[in-house]
């Protein structure tokens, strides 16, 4: 069954998704053109004022369109489940969670998909940059010398083999987008209670629970960076208490609210359903 | 279409008295084998439990013989049918002569009468 | 087998507002068809949506061949909302996979014939289709359905006469004695002959059930009038 849910929710999101991509790999095209042709003819005033906006454009998009995916999961979260749709969906012969399990996986895909998307333009936008400021500089070489030179500092600051961190590291931030959109999902279903202004009481939701999350995090990561930057003044032990402290405890908090806000998501659409 | 029924009255006793006009009529000849409950209920437009009601007294007054491996067939007793059918017509008299009197012929106006549509129908 | 369903104390406030359904006892038999009659708001769509578990009663069960609501009792009840609840986006034909897809008791073949019946070009997708044609089609993908009990909220209200002949005479054919068709609905009269039973709902109690030729045989009129008599404002 829940195989079957994925199925026809992927069929039902895939083209917004693919067209919010297309958008910006437009955009990135867009971008590459522009920085060509001002570049080499730096000189004119227009041109730069073109390039310079172009930029502006480009961040907006990227900025857009990963808000603007979120917004549609979260529409179809609502419009799916909670709208008229719903009567289907709630009549199948299928269990809350996989609903909810169902919608998340497609969401934090879709994200994930838009996010390769996203760091691909950016490294290819950034690629043709500097081969168009100067076209016999070997990139990747100089890229390697860099990151060559960095390396070691990295290396003693964070007291595990870099794989591992990096592994671990992406391990959180996809925690993390699955705690967002949790979030998002349970105050869609905190606001189903209201009896009227059932928007409004989402929006609410989601602000509370944002600030109530906000509040833990500083709460808990704060002290313990403060307390190792306060032990070690070198730099190297600054960077490590960048590195360790916060990205970890607070990804550790996401993944508990996470899923508190799964668990309040079910219950909610368990108990506490009320279609209209 | 539907077959026209009175709102009023039960269900069940309007399509008994419809099946016996069909085979009083000779709709359904004797020993025919008559269409399924569920065939006839859609026929109908009634609900197959009401017709199946009607089957049953049907077949209790011995009109309509249930038979395991044929189903169910209009019975060959001609004599059977011919009294429903005097019935049903003597009925259909009995309510003419109502209705005549209630105009104020009397019973030899009414047969004069009678006569001269006769020969006009003719 | 027992009764096909259970409804015992059941109970429904909404936060504020008045009783919806108040402390309700019936049982609902195999084989029948039977029509759940009553004003509007009197409770006839709160208590079919608490049979269907889109509604969480506040007190008392309902019980659905021994099973709460769930996916248990789900995969047995054929539901037609009075709403349009299909995507817009999807074609008839997807449509009748996705149904085919979640419900085990889904004769694809049996709704194809329907949709051709009823010159439903299945390929349309459905925002193109009239209001009309789209309670056809919803209709259709319960009817072609082998649950144990069809419950149809208001299925022929917003569809022409020579149609509801055709639905009416459909809901007779798919009968068998295993199942039950809860229908509720304001057109009485064009129904009755098809019932066996009625219920008569009214500010969330149930004021009468009986029979159609009781009804006929007793009151000596149609349900329908004896409905607008028992209801009359």
């Amino acid at each position: 069954m829940l195989g079957k849910l994925l199925k026809y929710e992927w069929r039902s999101s895939w083209r917004v998704i693919a067209a919010m991509n297309c958008f910006l790999i437009l955009v990135t095209l867009l971008g590459i053109f522009s920085f060509r042709s001002t570049i080499i003819q730096s000189d004119n005033q227009a041109l730069n004022i073109l390039g310079v906006l172009t930029l502006i454009f480009y961040y907006l998009s990227i900025v857009v369109i990963s808000v603007a995916v979120l917004i549609y999961m979260a529409l179809r979260f609502y419009r799916n489940l909670y709208g008229d749709e719903g009567y289907l969906m709630h009549t199948l012969p299928v269990t809350a969670s996989q609903h909810i399990i169902s919608k998340i996986l497609v969401a934090v895909g879709s994200y994930l998909v838009t996010l390769i998307v996203i760091i691909l333009s950016v490294f290819s936008l950034a690629f043709s940059l500097f081969s168009a400021i100067d076209p016999t500089v070997d990139i990747s070489g100089e890229i390697s010398k860099g990151w060559e030179a960095v390396l070691p500092a990295i290396r003693e600051a964070i007291n595990m083999p870099l794989w591992l961190y990096f592994t671990l590291f992406a391990i959180g931030c996809v925690i993390s987008l699955f705690s967002s959109v949790l979030m998002i999902y349970a105050s869609i279903s905190i606001g189903q209670m209201f009896v009227k202004h059932k928007v409004m009481g989402s929006i609410l939701a989601y602000i509370g629970i944002y600030i109530l999350e906000q509040t833990v995090m500083s709460y808990i990561a704060l002290p313990q960076s403060i307390s190792s930057m306060v032990n070690n003044t070198s730099e190297e032990m600054s960077l490590s208490a960048v590195l360790n402290s916060s990205f970890l405890s607070s990804f550790i908090i996401s993944a508990i609210f996470g899923v508190g806000f799964y668990i309040v998501t079910l219950v909610l659409m368990k108990k506490k359903l009320n279609m209209d | 279409m539907a077959w026209e029924l009175n709102q009023d009255r039960p269900i069940y006793l309007q399509l008994v008295e419809r099946i016996q006009l069909q085979i009083v009529s000779g709709y359904y000849k004797p020993g025919d084998k008559l269409p399924s409950v569920r065939e006839l209920a859609a026929m109908a437009s009634v609900n197959p439990n009401t017709m199946q009601k009607a089957f049953t007294e049907l077949e209790r007054s011995g009109l309509i013989i249930t038979q395991r491996t044929s189903g169910r067939l209009v019975t060959e007793d001609l004599k059977m049918i011919k009294k429903i059918q005097q019935d049903l017509a003597t009925e259909q008299i009995v309510a003419f002569f109502e209705k005549m009197k209630e105009l104020g012929y009397s019973k030899e106006e009414i047969v004069n009468l009678m006569q001269t549509a006769v020969r006009e129908v003719e | 087998m027992e009764n096909l369903v259970e409804i015992v104390g059941l109970t429904k406030v909404y936060e504020g507002r008045k009783l919806a359904v108040d402390n309700m006892n019936i049982t609902i038999p195999r084989g029948k068809i039977i029509g759940l009659l009553g004003p509007n708001g009197s409770g006839k769509t709160t208590l079919i949506k608490m049979m269907n578990g889109l509604l969480t009663p506040t007190a008392g069960k309902v019980l659905i061949n021994g099973f709460e609501p769930g996916v248990e009792s789900k995969k047995k009840i054929a539901y037609l909302p009075e709403k349009t609840y299909l995507q817009n986006s999807m074609k008839v034909s997807e449509v009748v996979d996705f149904f085919g897809d979640f419900y085990d008791d889904f004769a694809k073949d049996r709704a194809y014939s329907m949709l051709q019946a009823l010159k439903i070009d299945s390929t349309s997708k459905m925002k193109t289709l009239s209001k009309g044609t789209k309670e056809k089609v919803q209709l259709i993908l319960v009817m072609s359905r082998n649950a144990d009990l069809y419950i149809l909220d208001e299925p022929i209200a917003g569809v022409d006469p020579a149609a509801r002949d055709y639905i009416l005479k459909t809901i007779i054919t798919n009968y068998n004695e295993n199942a039950t068709i809860l229908l509720s609905t304001h057109l009485i009269s064009d129904i009755e002959n098809i019932l066996d039973d009625v219920i008569f709902i009214r500010d969330g109690q149930i004021i009468l059930c009986s029979t159609v030729e009781a009804i006929r045989e007793q009151k000596g009129k149609s349900v329908d009038a004896f409905f607008r008599e028992v209801f009359a404002c």
